[in-house]
């Protein structure tokens, strides 16, 4: 009896060995084993989900290598002229080269309010911010977030009416409302709708109100070039042109510029679709940081650059920090050095000493500026301080004369210090 | 922890120790020595012991081994079993586990029931078979998100999982002494769990071997 039970239980064990056959792992101990199963799961779910905004969301599905994710074109609307180059200014919001381009039309007020915004490839709309004016009315206009995969997120597309089928998202979704305005102006109160609603390339996304294309945020790649890259983010403020597939590509190239009217103004100087990176090591050009003050919101700092448009001009983007100087100031530079530190290109500001600037133009905004009558006689002067040229002293002065008249030039306790 | 290599050496020590003098004991008890006087009566004769018998020698009844309730250390946990019979028996226990994910450790937590059929001990050894069905818990120890602000790890609670597993095993144990036994098994497991969060779940089946450390206390 004993022998043929133990037999039954070698058959049994046996039996055993064989259905485990398809298992797909081995374990020491039932604990071990559970916790690789729950191991399993969990990497499961951190593929499968996200979070977005505090909502559990699917993850979406991975970009892969590919940069042209965009395969129709967001506006059909012949009034489109040019695509502005990344790195516009308009301080003190946008002081820092701004990280989105723009839709640049030629239409009036009310022909604006016409023309539609479609999707520029298939993806998902994940996010839909509602501004309001007035909290008991309705929005005023809506900013759409839009991915076509897991890593790229188009953000900031604003539209003055929303499309019938994002005002009620079919997948999950959660809304918030804050009093939270992003700086705008006259709005009260801002309601968030996380979602993740599918659309088409083309399918309409809002009609009217339209400004900024992108920002473009690319988890797969990071901007190089800045001088403390831990000020910045760097997956942020792609160019948009470059993520269309390639014959929507050529013809976007084409129209990156700006624009007076119907007259298209190319920027003819490469990089044409611009840059926000314009720091230079070792010179004065590129982003200066106002000791102490955040970063984001751009306010307080000052960027010395390059126009986007015309970078053959140089441009003081000044926030709120230097006393009657806020605001954008575009002069024409000198590219070779000539002893005398007048009006040098930024590049060229390498060393210690004061170098000055006289003759700004009003902004470069439909075409080159001509002098500025509001700065007639007024001088800026720039020199960085320390042995690293990582600090940087500017005033703007008012000698009622040019730079040369006004030599030797000195600061005054009205200065201004700033850092990398 | 109760599991841990040194705690069960220690433990393993003691409880030889008693099953040393338990088998001493026994050793003791079913030898016949001279101060025990055997026992001469016939069988299925009366009190009257002034019938005439024929004399029959009755060894002295030897204890028997307790297997009854037993007290048992297995992978990373504890085990309490109660034998029905002989041969039936069953046993609650609580085993815990780690594994790495992409996201941190996870530590499992197993509340198990096993009903086993035992089979004939020959050479201290002692085949069985059996069914388990249990709760598992399983939790993540240290988050690493990767400072990514969109990950789902940033999600309250995102990591705890439950479910359940079941499977059969077959093994055997051997009796070190009179107390002490080891075992071993092997069996084929379905585990199936499901996230919290997310709700994103998993099941499969794995191979698992288990063993464990009785003693058995009556």
């Amino acid at each position: 009896m004993s022998i043929s039970s133990n037999r039954a239980a070698l058959w049994i064990i046996a039996f055993g060995a064989l259905l485990a056959r398809p298992a797909q792992a081995f374990h020491v101990g039932l604990g071990n084993a559970a916790a690789a199963e729950g191991a399993k799961v969990v990497n499961k779910a951190n593929t499968e989900y996200i979070d977005s905004g505090g909502v559990v969301m699917p993850a979406l599905p991975s970009c892969g290598n590919s940069r042209a994710l965009l395969t129709s074109a967001p506006v059909t609307d012949p009034a489109l002229v040019s695509f502005a180059p990344l790195g516009h200014v308009f301080p003190p919001g946008h002081t820092f080269p701004a990280d989105h381009s723009y839709f640049n039309f030629n239409a009036s007020s009310t022909e604006l309010l016409g023309i539609n915004l479609y999707a520029p490839g298939d993806g998902w709309v994940t996010q839909v911010t509602a501004y309001y004016d007035n909290a008991k009315g309705a929005p005023a206009f809506y900013n759409l977030t839009f991915s076509p995969c897991a890593e790229v997120t188009i953000i900031n597309l604003s539209v003055d009416t929303l499309a019938a089928a994002l005002l009620h998202p079919t997948g999950p979704s959660s809304t918030s409302c804050s009093s939270n305005t992003d700086n705008n102006p006259g709005v009260v109160e801002s309601c968030v709708t996380i979602m993740e609603d599918p659309v088409k390339a083309g399918d309409l996304l809002g009609t009217g109100g339209l400004v900024d294309f992108g920002p473009v945020i690319d988890t797969r790649f990071q901007i190089s070039g800045f001088i403390d890259p831990a000020r910045h983010v760097l997956n942020r403020g792609f160019c948009p042109i470059d993520y269309f597939s390639p014959s929507l590509r050529t013809t976007y190239t084409a129209m990156l510029g700006g624009n007076n009217g119907s007259t298209f103004i190319p920027r003819t100087i490469a990089p044409l679709c611009g840059t926000i990176m314009q720091d230079l090591a070792g010179t004065a050009q590129g982003d200066w940081f106002f000791p102490g003050a955040p970063y984001p919101p751009d306010n307080a700092h000052l960027a010395l650059i390059h126009h986007n448009v015309d970078p053959s001009t140089g441009t003081f983007s000044v926030g709120a920090s230097i006393p009657n100087f806020a605001g954008s100031h575009d002069f024409s530079p000198k590219t070779t050095v000539d002893g005398s530190r007048i009006n040098y290109d930024f590049s060229l500001v390498t060393d210690n000493q004061i170098y000055c600037y006289d003759t700004l133009l009003i902004d470069f905004v439909y075409g080159a500026g001509s002098a500025d009558p509001a700065y007639a006689g007024h001088i800026v002067l720039v020199q960085m301080t320390d042995a690293s040229l990582d600090t940087l002293k500017i005033e703007l002065q008012n000698p009622g004369t040019s730079c040369a008249s006004a030599a030797p030039w000195a600061f005054t306790p009205a200065a201004v210090t700033f850092q990398r | 922890m109760l599991a841990r290599p040194t705690t069960r050496a220690l433990l393993l020590v003691a409880v030889a120790f008693l099953d040393f003098n338990d088998a001493v004991q026994a050793a003791d008890l079913s030898a016949p020595s001279d101060s025990t006087p055997l026992n001469l009566r016939a069988p299925g004769i009366g009190e009257d012991e002034s019938a005439p018998s024929s004399p029959t020698l009755v060894a002295p009844e030897t204890p028997a081994l307790p297997r009854r309730l037993s007290f048992g250390i297995n992978d990373l946990g504890t085990q309490l079993r109660w034998h029905l019979t002989p041969r039936w028996a069953t046993e609650m226990r609580f085993l815990t586990g780690s594994a790495d994910s992409d996201v941190g450790t996870v530590r499992a937590n197993v509340f198990g029931l096993r009903g086993y059929r035992f089979f004939s001990e020959r050479h201290r050894f002692r085949f069985y078979a059996g069914l388990e069905a249990a709760y598992v818990h399983t939790s993540i120890r240290s988050f690493n998100n990767g400072n990514n602000p969109n990950s789902i790890t940033n999600i309250a609670g995102f990591g705890e999982t439950s479910g359940y597993a079941a499977g059969g095993f077959g093994g055997v144990e051997f009796r070190l002494g009179r107390r002490i036994a080891i075992d071993a098994d092997l069996g084929p497991y379905m585990i199936g769990l499901q996230e919290k969060v997310t709700r994103a779940s998993d099941a499969s089946l794995d191979f698992v071997l288990n063993s464990a450390i009785n003693v058995y206390l009556f």
